[in-house]
């Protein structure tokens, strides 16, 4: 405290009530904070010792240091970098999900009767359990008996792709599938970035004789940026972590691995082949690269996010 | 001049409502997409092995068969799964809902020192992918023998919730924080502030954040894949997975329909009679957040 | 007070570490341990379905009546075959495991140098326990010296002796009117493609076909094709991925051409549809496979509405009809306090001889494994299948024809069984329908997944060092 004391003096003379006040502001947030140290704090500091060795849960860690070979080995490791690219490529549900959002959403922003329950309809989706809805969509994707193939065979007379069969197909099927579950939310958050849009700002870009695509181009979509960068980020991190939705309709991780993401590999290491120590430098990764890409997120939104002032 | 303005409103206002109408009917064709394979889930949880299974498509049920509901409420370990949900929503939701009202009222209301760094902290932990404290948890919980029971669901929920915490403090923010000062004058305590004035104050907040979190834990799957290794203590979720995979080898599609539809029904109860609050609730999360 | 913020931050990590570690000690204790009486607490855990879990129930309430003066009670914990691992590594992570568990061919050396298996040998010694009854090829693979498996000291005393034996729906074969296949004289391949031919057909005419000569499922169906053409994944010291010989290579083709040349397996996508088991089980295949733990179920009319019987699988370049047995022992946990009744335990559970007429479905008449004590197996076993008493197909011998390789016949041990994991043959099998489906042919993907193989197996070895 010494230290302290000479550089802000002012702390030093906490009166008797601020002081007993500090003490229970800090015994309120103590059992959140309790429980992030056994939950979370510890756990990563044990998790990043853990990936230094060599451990399979039966071996004992400590006598199996081997360094940073994980990291390196992932580095070469042709799968790690499959699942990556698989996990990448999920995400390109984001933006597709941030256009139909924006699109339904501004369609609902009309004062038309009934939105309420479009609205509710729309959402069902997202409040509904993931391995019950997974569990649908792959009957809904099966190749012979499935719904999907047999709209198409009715509407085209073909017959429909193999689904969750093809490399190809298997990651449509995902996005189809995220996109389908995410929609509700970007709807609902965009409506409501819509509807903070003062209607005088159209009006003044009316008389200036903007045109639709202009209103939008030029007030609506800065204006919903924050939304837009919310779903930009929370899908992201979001995105990086899918693994249920994978576990559930393609439990093999598919043809050639093709539907497999990091979480589903690191799953398969540590509970299926016991290497926890490798998995432990995956789920590393994998942290560091949610880090990064956060953090270029925030520093990159003043070029873009606006505010209403 | 001004019969002219008119004019032109009034023809605006007529292709506006044409418009409206287009729109409207587009809106409707994507949310019957959006739902028409939950009402197949349903159908097909009424019809036949092999009708499902047959070449032909159909959605309506035909004969309609309603012993499917019966069977999967008659297996044991349906009602086990949802007891061993509840087992793990009570105490957890209250609790839980204690810890994080208790922490919200004192990162809003209170000054301490080290309050915004620790807020920050915890949104930090937001961004913690769960996949780097899965495996360590797990060794945690088998370490302390609690992998027997439903105590891995149960404890972390207990010291509360950051999402949670963070709402209730961004709806705290709205109330003056002069009922602070009024009650320290006096007199009151710190927790008896938070127990009489804050928590009445936060009571609906507070409502639509267990409701959503109660839905959360609802719909857990990985923990307690993960953390639950007797299957007395498996949950609703993974139940239904193993019934997935179970009956699906004696192809009994509707059996697995069924018992989706009926873990499915808790939560859209829920959400049809509390939407409101969960919408503006969501809503919230992207302006502020 | 940042000081103090971290400071109070590195009290609470350590005692949340301390509390990790007590709530180790203590359960280290729950499990095993004696009562005041001095009566002993055994713990096992075992898989098993519904009804293999009624039998072992049974048998372990046996085994505490007999030894009641030594034996306060028995704790029996089950689990499901898929999930049986996973539990397992972390009851030895938690250093908490029960006095009885499974142990496969596969993690004796593992258990045994991680110090979590016990020898059973001193203790057979001690109580006089005879194991010569038990089948010894399956024995030896519980036996460890310290460096290689298969001699030395006993680790294990088997649960089973499993063979995944070939059957045929004989009532599609009267419908046909097809001759039964001869388990004296196994199809060669090219008569086995014929047979098959005549049972893939559109019966409803309604454009698709809708009945096969067979079902192929890639990671159980393959190892017999590669085994009978002379070929194997790997080399005889289990380092070395073998994939591109030619032998390998042929065997392979082989049994893709069934699906992409011969058409007389369900395509890729059918299979997507509803897989060949489910295919089989619906009457649509004529030939599928039989484990000796699916005979009860398949018995059952519920599960399997049909006529069947065991047959061989065809015979490649080598002339032998190869398939692949496993095995899974009873392991005493080297933790425990009272190893010497846990061995008695696991020797009531693999060689006592009510227990083996239950299992094999003698006194049961549902048979969901062979007997392990060959006396058995070779008397009453056959007895109360030719008296009718125990449901089982005809062709009996056709499991015990692969178990002890007699005559043309062979059963091995799939090679992932003398690797530390399996992660090379999950690779292999991954990626094999972009051959089943044309997309690619059999030289292309060896090329390809073969070091990628080699890589897995590499790690794996490593991973035990």
């Amino acid at each position: 405290m010494g230290e302290t004391q000479l550089e802000k003096p002012v702390k030093k003379k906490m009166s008797k009530s601020a002081f007993r006040e500090h003490c229970w502001g800090l015994a309120f947030v103590a059992p959140p904070f309790i429980g992030f140290c056994i939950f979370m704090a510890f756990p990563i500091v044990f998790a990043f010792i853990a990936s230094l060795t060599k451990w399979n849960g039966m071996n004992n860690m400590f006598d199996n240091f081997v360094g940073l070979r994980n990291y390196i080995n992932l580095m070469t490791d042709a799968k790690f970098w499959k699942v990556l690219l698989n996990t990448v490529i999920y995400m390109l549900g984001i933006p597709l999900g941030m256009i139909l959002g924006i699109v339904i959403a501004m369609g609902m922003n009309r004062k038309i009767r009934g939105i309420k329950v479009l609205r509710t309809m729309y959402y069902i989706p997202v409040i509904s359990s993931l391995v019950a809805v997974a569990i649908l969509w792959m009957w809904v994707f099966n190749y012979d008996y499935g719904l999907l193939n047999s709209i198409i065979k009715t509407l085209t007379g073909q017959h429909g792709p193999n689904w969750l069969g093809d490399e190809f197909w298997v990651k449509v099927s995902m996005i189809i599938f995220m996109t389908w579950k995410g929609l509700g939310t970007s709807i609902i958050l965009y409506l409501s970035g819509l509807q903070s849009i003062p209607k005088d700002y159209y009006e003044a870009a009316k008389i200036d004789g903007a045109s639709g695509w202009n209103l939008f181009k030029n007030i609506t979509w800065p204006l919903v940026s924050p939304v837009t960068f919310y779903l930009l980020i929370t899908g992201m991190i979001g995105g990086f972590q899918v693994f249920v939705e994978v576990l559930v309709m393609v439990p093999s991780g598919g043809l050639n691995y093709s539907a497999a993401t990091v979480v589903f590999y690191l799953y398969d290491k540590a509970f299926s082949n016991n290497q926890m120590g490798y998995a432990s430098a995956m789920a590393f990764i994998l942290a560091i690269v949610i880090f990064i890409i956060t953090a270029i997120n925030f520093v990159g939104q003043d070029k873009w996010v606006k505010t209403i002032d | 001049m001004a019969k002219d303005i008119e004019r032109t409103a009034d023809v605006q206002s007529k292709k506006s409502k044409r418009i409206d109408l287009i729109v409207f009917i587009l809106l409707c064709i994507g949310a019957v997409a959006m739902v028409f394979p939950l009402v197949y889930m349903v159908c097909a949880s009424f019809m036949t092995k092999n009708q499902i299974l047959s070449a032909t498509f159909s959605i309506i049920p035909d004969p309609v068969k309603t012993g499917k509901y019966a069977e999967v409420l008659a297996k044991p370990e349906f009602l086990r799964g949802v007891r061993n949900t509840l087992l793990v929503e009570i105490p957890v939701l209250i609790v839980g809902g204690f810890t994080s009202s208790l922490a919200a009222f004192s990162f809003s209301k209170l000054n301490f020192k080290g309050k915004n760094g620790i807020f920050l902290g915890f949104l930090a932990t937001m961004m913690i992918p769960f996949a780097v404290v899965m495996i360590p948890q797990y060794v945690m919980f088998t370490r302390m023998g609690l992998t027997n029971s439903l105590l891995p669901l149960i404890l972390p929920g207990m010291f509360g919730n950051v999402s949670c915490i963070f709402f209730l403090r961004q709806n705290l923010t709205s109330i003056p924080s002069a009922l602070v000062e009024a009650a320290k004058i006096d007199g009151c305590g710190y927790f008896k502030m938070y127990y009489a004035i804050f928590l009445p104050l936060m009571k609906g907040a507070l409502m639509t954040q267990i409701i959503l979190w109660f839905m959360g834990i609802w719909n857990d799957y990985l923990a307690p894949t993960i953390f639950v290794s007797k299957d007395k203590w498996y949950t609703l979720q993974v139940v239904i997975r193993q019934f997935n995979s179970s009956y699906a080898v004696n192809s009994d599609y509707p059996l697995i329909m069924a018992a989706s539809v009926l873990s499915m029904i808790p939560t859209l109860a829920l959400f049809f009679f509390f939407q409101r609050y969960i919408i503006e609730s969501m809503a919230l999360s992207g302006v502020k957040g | 007070m940042k000081l103090k913020k971290m400071l109070a931050l590195g009290m609470l990590t350590v005692m949340a570490v301390s509390a990790v570690l007590t709530g180790c000690g203590g359960g280290g204790s729950s499990s095993s341990g004696s009562s005041s009486d001095g009566k002993a607490t055994l713990s096992i855990f075992v898989y098993g379905n519904e009804q293999e879990q009624a039998i072992y129930t049974d048998m372990i309430n046996q085994f505490k009546e007999a030894h009641a003066d030594e034996v306060a009670d028995i704790e029996v914990q089950y689990s499901t075959k898929d999930d049986y691992g996973t539990t397992l590594t972390g009851m030895m992570t938690a250093k908490d495991l029960p006095d009885v568990y499974y142990i496969g061919p596969e993690t004796v050396s593992q258990y045994v140098d991680n110090g979590y298996a016990a020898s059973l040998t001193p203790y057979l010694e001690e109580l006089g326990l005879d194991t010569s009854d038990l089948m010894q090829d399956i024995l030896n693979f519980y036996r460890y010296d310290g460096t290689t498996t298969g001699q030395g000291d006993l680790y294990g005393l088997p649960h089973d002796a499993s063979v995944f034996a070939y059957a045929y729906n004989k009532d599609l074969f009267d419908k046909e009117g097809i001759p039964y296949p001869d388990p004296e004289n196994p199809y060669t391949y090219d008569e086995f493609v014929e047979v098959c031919k005549q049972f893939t057909k559109d019966t409803d005419s309604d454009g698709e076909i809708d009945q096969w000569g067979c079902g192929a499922a890639n990671a159980f169906m393959l190892y017999q094709y590669i085994w009978s053409n002379g070929a194997s994944f790997l080399s005889d010291d289990y380092k070395t991925v073998t994939i591109d010989t030619p032998e390998f290579k042929e065997g392979l083709q082989k049994y893709i051409d069934l699906t992409l040349t011969h058409k007389v397996t369900p395509t890729v996508e059918q299979d997507a549809s509803l897989g060949v088991y489910q295919r089989w089980l619906a009457g649509q295949e004529a030939f599928y496979a039989c484990g000796t733990w699916d005979v009860a179920a398949f018995m059952d009319d519920e599960t399997f509405p049909f006529e069947w019987d065991l047959c061989a699988y065809p015979t490649l370049s080598t002339g032998k009809t190869a398939t692949w047995c496993g095995t899974v022992g009873y392991a005493v946990s080297a933790l425990s306090d009272n190893q010497k009744l846990a061995t008695e335990l696991a020797y009531w559970m693999s060689a006592d001889t009510e227990g083996n007429k239950q299992l094999s479905g003698i006194t049961t008449g549902q048979s969901i494994q062979l007997p392990n004590l060959v006396s058995l197996a070779d008397g009453e076993f056959r007895d109360a299948i030719n008296d009718g008493s125990l449901p089982f197909p005809s062709n009996v011998d056709v499991f015990f024809n692969y178990l002890n390789g007699t005559g043309d016949y062979e059963g091995r041990m799939m090679e992932s069984t003398y690797t530390p994991n399996a992660e090379w043959a999950d690779i292999f099998f991954e990626g094999l329908d972009n051959v089943k489906n044309g997309s690619m042919t059999v030289d292309e993907y060896v090329a390809q997944v073969q070091p990628q193989m080699q890589d897995a197996l590499d790690n794996a070895w490593e991973s035990v060092e």
